[in-house]
């Protein structure tokens, strides 16, 4: 079998609360430790992405998303986004994997009632629209990607397994480029009291507060990111500047249903992302940090332990843009990607009282060149995963 | 409701597939596949147009029609029938 190719980003696309519509506002707010204005009214996340315009799209994508949903045009616009930042003019050979499972939850939820209505009113678009690839099959009409098309599920965890197996996929040949996309949030109101009864949700009005004592929950932000992933050989034939390396990725399950949080899991896969890699090469670690109490804890445990007494700083990006639940994991990668290049490690906002002093928790932005940066997400059902990033000014 | 009513209940259905069509090319004697609609946006505009005329008609009632203007014939005559 032929060597693993090695994979690279080349380009990236974010839209985030906080008024977030590229890399470069997305970038300013995380060196600023901008906390973005989260709560909407319960049940559901405020619409924090503003205002989603398909007008927005070029003529051949609106006609792509055709009446699609809210975060139907708002994952386009990112996916665009991206190949643009990567200057990709030829897509055909490029795959499309979307990150994350049931993506129109609320969409389903208003066909349904149009159903209970009269069965005869339900639009036939559902039979196409209700399969997670109907994103993959619109990116690929509006960028003309004819490689791969496949969605890549894993609760919050989406972004790192849909990235794992893009980068798997790219390093055996299968293709020598894609987009991963992940769409914001677009759960009905079902999802929501589901949540909520559930006690996942932080109360009306309270912040996101990542390994605060004071954390209460976890609060939605309606965000969504595209990444341009490429084999470096592809890249560099067509004279792309790769942005990080995947150097490792990791994914394992706790073996238990439910939604409780495991430390040794978490320990589990950081370890195998890194691989020979001693966790004190690491600039900075990008945490899952949800603001859940029992979810912090068990990860706080877990990073202590890989840590141990070396400083490598830990950050909360879900502390200024909430939690972007299917979306954040792919979110949190793009924020690594942007600190890599820009040169620092954003802080944890609005953090007072943490929950251990076994972390090196800066709550404002290091400026810090880092050459690794790892980024961790879990999901429920036990879902662990992690993604370790390598800057890649210098060929390794 | 006015035949006027039911074209203009067609065309919006029409412009929600293809948002991109200029108003005046929606016209009574063109076919949805000659603006590009294809199979999908087709039963699309069929089921939009008859929740928005109150309609609930089986999709067999749609065999034979081929213009823009043949559809909104079928569905003024179906509304009127019920509603008079």
């Amino acid at each position: 079998m032929a060597e693993p190719r090695r994979v690279v980003i080349t380009g990236l696309g974010v839209r985030a609360p906080g008024g977030v519509q590229d890399a470069a506002g997305f970038s300013e707010l995380l060196r600023a430790g901008r906390v973005a204005p989260l709560q909407g009214e319960w049940p559901g996340s405020a619409m924090t992405l503003g205002t989603v315009d398909a007008a927005a799209l070029p003529k051949p994508a609106q006609r792509a998303v055709r009446g699609g949903s809210r975060a139907l045009v708002a994952a386009l616009l990112v996916a665009l986004a991206a190949l643009a930042d990567a200057r990709v003019t030829q897509a055909e050979s490029f795959g499309v994997v979307v990150a994350g499972s049931n993506i129109a939850q609320a969409r389903s939820f208003d066909t349904t009632r149009k159903f209970h209505q009269e069965p005869a009113w339900t639009p036939p678009r559902h039979a196409a629209e209700v399969f997670d690839t109907h994103l993959a099959a619109v990116v690929a009409e509006a960028t003309g990607a004819q490689g791969p098309g496949l969605s890549i599920g894993g609760a919050s965890a989406s972004g790192n397994a849909a990235v794992a197996v893009a980068a798997d996929l790219i390093a055996m040949g299968r293709m020598p480029g894609c987009l991963v996309v992940a769409p914001p949030l677009d759960f009905g109101p079902v999802e929501w009291q589901a949540l909520a009864s559930l006690g996942a949700l932080a109360p009306p009005g309270a912040p996101c507060r990542p390994f605060d004592r004071a954390a209460a929950g976890f609060v939605a932000g309606e965000g969504c990111g595209a990444l341009v992933l490429e084999s470096l050989e592809a890249a560099q034939a067509r004279g792309a500047t790769p942005l990080a390396e995947i150097a490792g990725h990791a994914q394992a399950q706790q073996g238990r249903a439910g939604v409780a949080p495991d430390a040794a899991t978490a320990l589990r896969v950081m370890r195998a992302a890194l691989g020979a890699l001693p966790a004190d090469a690491l600039g900075f670690i990008s945490a899952h940090a949800t603001g859940t109490p029992a979810g912090d804890a068990a990860e706080a445990e877990a990073l202590a332990t890989l840590l141990g007494s070396a400083p490598v700083p830990v950050n909360a990006t879900k502390a200024m843009i909430g939690h972007a639940i299917q979306g954040a994991a792919l979110l949190e990668l793009v924020a690594c990607v942007l600190q890599l290049q820009g040169g620092f490690v954003h802080g944890t906002p609005g953090l007072a009282q943490p929950i251990t002093d076994r972390l090196y928790l800066p709550t404002t932005a290091l400026e810090r060149e880092s050459l690794y940066a790892l980024s961790p997400a879990y999901g429920f059902g036990g879902l662990a995963t992690a993604v370790l990033l390598r800057h890649a000014r210098d060929p390794a | 409701m006015e035949r006027s009513e039911i074209f203009g209940i067609v065309a919006r259905q029409i412009q929600a597939v293809l948002p991109d069509l200029p108003d005046s090319e929606i016209r009574e004697d063109r076919s949805m596949t000659e603006l590009g609609a294809n199979s999908m946006d087709r039963v699309d505009v069929l089921v939009g147009s008859m929740e928005e005329a109150g309609l609930a008609l089986p999709m067999t009632s749609f065999l034979g029609v081929t213009s823009i203007g043949g559809l909104v014939d079928l569905l003024w005559s179906r509304h009127q029938a019920a509603h008079g």
